[in-house]
């Protein structure tokens, strides 16, 4: 009898345990992945991550953590971006680059994370990687108006993390008076000196939510006060915009590495 | 228990009829290996006996589909990939009878990519599931001083990492006149689009229908993407004729993929 009910315990730990393995709490049917080696991924695609030889390298989900994690190393491959790219790009159109959202629209982005490891520069100091951005990008009546064959793009919002603390650097208008098509020329556009998270989060866990909507940033880190932009250079952004969730490593040294593993990653629009 | 065997018998029935129902009377097969080999009606009605064939394109015994793999090998004349694809013939065993898009037709396949392997980094190698392609008649040919009938295809329906995405060819320059305009440099291609319902490796139904200035392409009897602009309008100086299978996009390395065809009818 006692070891019927052991091995029942046993049968029960072990279903219980792969149900934790597969199921990853965090959609992704919204996000398109782009992995070091140049790897792209996003809706079927990336649904089937979990058993994708080439996703897992960079790109898993762990059941004990509970974590979506996100490795950055160099990479040889297809990438064609400057540093070392491990990022989700939001898809509001599963697929497409093309559906994308305004200032006047809105949205809300909830994630939590801890940057696991990190490795340091020649210079001693930590490299740093970005986690969160708001990326900004031509509409497409605002991409022909100004006479491009493809969209332009600037980021809005970064979030980095930067020597143990959140740094958050956004786009101002180098020039208040800057009216008309000047303003969807990146050109106008500078990025601010960034405020720190005041606390210095390290490897812990933390909590960040964004809220953009109509002329105004709320971001929030953990329970610290909000930072709040609402001034000119948010009421005169008129791009297009998605998020960008990761661990994108600004570097390309060699052994340079990051991991990131996300709890949560939610989007309200 | 009965009733479940039964019902069983049914399915498998209506799978096998499925698969069966496609008349090969009126397309050639194109298949990677020989200079490439091809097989013509009235032979294509026996390959399932066919061993050259047999590798490539064959009757899946279970769901009664068409199944047509293909790996980089041989190509044809003038392409750089490999196929196991099948192209029309309106008059069994001549590939000289084609039709213009006033004459129209409509071409219809349920169908399912099963299985492609992935690139070096891991992206999906690509696969062209449906066409129409063009084909200059003789006396065209003649004027432009070709030496073959080749004429680029108005339609490729692409597999393209699980998503439908079709693209189809724009004139360069609309004031080119009706002779330049038989040329391939004439031509350049469209941005493309990509079906909203994405398919994995479920089944799917794809139909095309082409009429004078029209084509038309629908997935899933739900989305339609319509083209009429000059460029369709002006493509109809050229005959056509459709292709379905399996054109592999790629020449990698232990590179295959698998498509399977349940249905696949074309009317005209």
């Amino acid at each position: 009898m006692k070891k019927r009910i052991i091995f029942f315990l046993c049968v029960c730990c072990f279903l219980g345990y792969g149900q934790a393995n597969d199921k990853a709490a965090i959609d992704l049917w919204n996000w398109k992945l782009e992995l070091p080696s140049g790897y792209k991924a996003s809706d079927w695609k990336l649904s089937n991550y979990q058993n994708d030889r080439f996703a897992a390298p960079f790109f898993y989900y762990d059941g004990l953590k509970g974590a979506l994690v996100m490795k950055a190393y160099p990479a040889k491959g297809t990438s064609t971006a400057k540093y070392t790219r491990n990022t989700l790009r939001e898809q509001m159109q599963p697929g497409s680059n093309d559906v994308n959202w305004t200032m006047k629209e809105g949205g809300i982005l909830e994630v939590e994370l801890d940057v696991e490891e990190i490795s340091n520069s020649e210079s001693g100091q930590f490299h740093r990687t970005i986690l969160v951005q708001v990326d900004g990008r031509t509409t497409a009546k605002q991409t022909k108006q100004l006479g491009l064959t493809k969209p332009a793009s600037l980021p809005m919002l970064k979030i980095y993390w930067q020597d143990g603390y959140l740094k958050v650097v956004r786009k101002v208008l180098k020039d208040e008076g800057t009216a008309g098509d000047a303003l969807l020329d990146k050109k106008s556009w500078k990025e601010d000196k960034g405020i720190h998270s005041k606390r210095r989060i390290g490897n812990d866990k933390v909590k960040i939510r964004l809220e953009l909507k109509r002329g105004k940033i709320l971001v929030q880190i953990d329970d610290e006060r909000p930072i709040v932009y609402r001034d000119l250079s948010v009421a005169q952004w008129y791009f297009e915009n998605y998020f960008t969730v990761g661990n994108y490593l600004q570097s390309k040294e060699e052994n340079c590495f990051s991991t990131v593993n996300y709890y949560k990653i939610e989007v309200v629009h | 228990m009965i009733k479940k065997i039964t019902l069983s018998f049914i399915i498998m029935f209506s799978f096998q009829a499925a698969g069966q129902n496609i008349d090969l009377s009126h397309w050639k097969i194109t298949i990677p290996e020989g200079s490439p080999s091809n097989v013509e009606p009235p032979e294509i009605l026996n390959f399932e006996s066919n061993e050259m064939l047999a590798p490539f394109f064959y009757r899946d015994k279970e769901d009664g589909s068409l199944v047509f793999y293909t790996y980089p090998a041989e190509s044809t004349r003038n392409s750089k990939y490999s196929r196991t694809e099948l192209r029309e013939q309106m008059v069994p065993g001549s590939n000289n009878e084609n039709w213009t898009f006033k004459q129209g037709g409509v071409m219809r396949g349920t169908l399912q990519v099963q299985d492609v392997t992935q690139d070096e980094v891991g992206n999906y190698h690509r696969v062209i599931v449906m066409q129409i392609h063009g084909r200059l008649t003789n006396e065209q040919r003649d004027l432009i001083g070709e030496d073959d009938n080749n004429a680029p295809p108005i339609l490729k329906i692409y597999w393209d990492e699980g998503r439908i995405r079709v693209k189809t060819k724009v004139l360069k320059d609309f004031s080119t006149d009706d002779v330049s305009i038989l040329h391939e440099s004439a031509w350049g291609d469209d941005k493309g689009r990509n079906f909203k319902h994405i398919v994995g490796y479920d089944k799917f139904t794809l139909e095309v229908r082409v009429k004078k200035g029209e084509m038309t392409v629908t997935l899933n009897d739900d989305e339609t993407f319509v083209y009429k602009d000059e460029s369709i309008q002006r493509w109809g100086v050229f005959e056509n004729y459709f292709k379905a299978g399996n054109y592999f996009q790629s020449r990698d390395e232990g590179a295959h993929a698998t498509v399977k065809y349940f249905n696949l009818d074309v009317s005209h």
